[in-house]
């Protein structure tokens, strides 16, 4: 993926932003003179056991305390006692991110709120928060120095997508409610997998630059997006039943989730097409006519343009399928816009779904093309590669009768992938 | 997001008015919130000043309230952004003194940034200094854009709140914030290139 070097100058600086601290000394004499604002009162010191039931009060509803027995206060009473049942150690549970020893006293946590959670819309609410926080530690991951990046990375990305189809079940399960808990139910998935995609959009300005990561996330992130799409054709069926659950989800909240969505697959495929062209299989000049064509049939060989350096029968062939296939996202895409203005929103997610899995699969095949390019050529021919700046993309020539792409190739060697991280 | 700590700091404020436990919420937010209005004053005055009103204030809503707390982070920052506004408003009505962030706020209070001058680096404080041309410049970027826009961006970059509780946090609904989000962070990007 190229990597914008905007998004390295702007994620720098907000790293100075965030690296910016109080000054140690103000700190403290700020707290002792809140302490003196406050007033005198004195504290109660509180054993374990105190604790363990302070936490349970502070956080189970009083209708749903009688229903905790066995299992469920066991597993409570558990964590307490694993961890110590010291503030620092819940602390640190809940600061632990996928990798660490205590992120599993973490989930176990989370389990237990939502057990403890009888209202379904509320145990909805709390699972997407739970989502986010997986979106968060990616993000952390991501942005700060640990060790064992891509596994950790590996198994954020497999809970997410755990938890995305615990999301979808629940969405599912809210069919047995009234159109408004529906409603009430899509609102939150939808507005959850569209954070989903978004954080994951930030994280992967810090992502290590690595094929394998990158198709684990692009396959939580569609998981995510079909969440929403999902949730998107509840709240359509819900308004058909019962036109007073506009009260929870208005027809401009609607529309305006509807057109984000087509603005979010419509940048994914303008980024697809970007890789096509900066990987070198699509000429510069062909991009603007591949938007502008919605059939393959228009698009004819002649105006797909692709290097005459791809001479190995299976590249060429996975070349032309991805070029296939972005005159598939485009036409998809066309269609989901036109529906849009027919009112014929319960139609439009489908569109928008076929369309991201066209990108995604454009991208799988620019990914595949540059590594047998690099597999092609030899290690010392790569390092030369990203030096010079007349590259070919498969190290033979050719004279096939094609426009030779105006795209200069140093932007084929970031392509690659071969930057060391 | 609701974090087991802060509601369990809060139950303990709430039933005990435990000082130890507010003391712990000081400690686990005050660098956040410090940072947050930093962004916006950068008079290091008017910073401490408002931090120290900004947990004056929370202490009050938590030992003297009954609604729940859904989260005390937003809650700290729509605080935090309450008191800055009134700094601005204070300002505006005195146009001799000037704010080194320069700031213009009309009767709606939308505030606008004319962001002109550099950091202040008046006395001990700030420990960004060998960084200091570079937040200087993310700085300036960042207050040419509206109020609402800048605290979005922060909350989500700098301070990576949910969208809920950004949504919380500046009073507005969830699609609203992801709206300003992605036109403000297209606009900050925009400001870096030029």
């Amino acid at each position: 993926m190229i990597r914008d070097p905007r998004h390295a100058q702007l994620r720098q600086l907000l790293n100075e932003l965030r690296s910016v601290q109080p000054d140690s000394e103000w700190v403290k004499e700020q707290r002792e003179s809140l302490l003196r604002s406050i007033g005198q009162k004195t504290v109660v010191p509180f054993s374990i056991g105190d604790r363990i039931q302070h936490i349970f009060q502070a956080l189970v509803p009083a209708s749903a305390r009688s229903f905790v027995r066995g299992p469920v206060a066991a597993v409570l009473s558990g964590i307490t006692i694993l961890i110590g049942g010291s503030m620092a150690s819940v602390s640190a549970a809940e600061r632990a991110i996928p990798g660490d020893l205590l992120f599993p006293v973490k989930l176990a946590s989370e389990q237990t709120r939502l057990a403890l959670t009888n209202d379904r819309t509320e145990r909805v609410r709390l699972k997407g928060e739970f989502v986010n926080r997986r979106v968060d530690e990616i993000k952390q991951i991501a942005q700060t120095n640990v060790e064992k990046k891509p596994e950790r990375i590996k198994e954020a990305t497999e809970i997410l997508r755990r938890d995305l189809d615990t999301v979808k079940n629940q969405l599912a399960e809210s069919a047995q409610g009234t159109p408004t808990d529906r409603a009430k139910v899509a609102k939150i998935v939808d507005q959850t997998g569209t954070d989903v995609v978004d954080g994951l959009a930030e994280a992967r300005l810090s992502l290590p630059v690595n094929a394998d990561i990158r198709s684990q996330v692009a396959e939580v992130e569609a998981s995510a997006t079909s969440a929403s799409f999902k949730a998107v054709k509840v709240i359509i069926d819900s308004q058909n039943q019962d036109p007073s659950t506009v009260m929870v989800v208005s027809k401009e909240e609607l529309l305006h989730s509807i057109n984000q969505k087509v603005e979010g697959v419509s940048e994914h495929v303008s980024s697809a097409t970007q890789q096509l062209t900066d990987a070198g299989i699509l000429s510069a000049t062909s991009t603007m006519a591949l938007s502008a064509s919605s059939t393959l049939a228009t698009a004819s060989s002649s105006i797909l343009q692709i290097k005459p350096e791809i001479t190995s029968s299976t590249s060429i062939a996975t070349a032309s399928s991805s070029l296939a296939d972005l005159v598939s996202a485009n036409a998809s895409l066309a269609a989901a816009r036109v529906l849009v203005l027919q009112d014929r929103l319960g139609e439009v997610g489908d569109k928008l779904i076929e369309a991201s899995k066209s990108a995604a699969s454009v991208e799988r095949k620019v990914d595949e093309l540059i590594q047998t390019a690099i597999a092609n050529a030899s290690s010392s021919a790569a390092l030369a590669a990203s030096a010079s700046t007349t590259t070919p993309m498969v190290s033979s020539s050719s004279s096939t009768n094609v426009q030779v792409s105006s795209t200069p190739a140093t932007t084929t060697s970031s392509a690659a992938g071969t930057e060391p991280k | 997001m609701p974090s087991l700590i802060d509601a369990y700091l809060v139950f303990r404020i709430r039933s005990e008015g435990d000082r130890d436990a507010f003391t712990r919420l000081y400690d686990r937010h005050i660098k956040s919130i410090y940072r947050f209005v930093y962004a916006k004053l950068s008079s290091k005055e008017a910073v401490e000043d408002v931090v120290s009103e900004v947990f004056l204030e929370l202490w009050r809503i938590l030992s003297q309230g009954t609604d729940t707390i859904q989260s005390v982070r937003g809650l700290l920052f729509q605080i935090a952004r309450r008191r800055v506004i009134d700094v601005y408003r204070h300002k505006a009505r005195r146009p001799t003194e000037r704010l080194h962030d320069q700031t213009v706020t009309d009767e709606g209070g939308t505030t606008t940034s004319l962001y002109e001058g550099e950091l202040s680096d008046k006395g001990v404080g700030h420990r960004a200094t060998e960084h200091k041309a570079e937040l200087a410049l993310l700085l300036r970027h960042i207050r040419r854009l509206k109020e609402d826009y800048q605290d979005v961006l922060l909350l989500r970059l700098v301070e990576g709140l949910s969208f809920p509780e950004i949504a919380l946090a500046i009073n507005k609904s969830h699609a609203n914030v992801r709206v300003i989000y992605h036109r403000g962070l297209a606009l900050l990007k925009r400001f870096i290139d030029e």
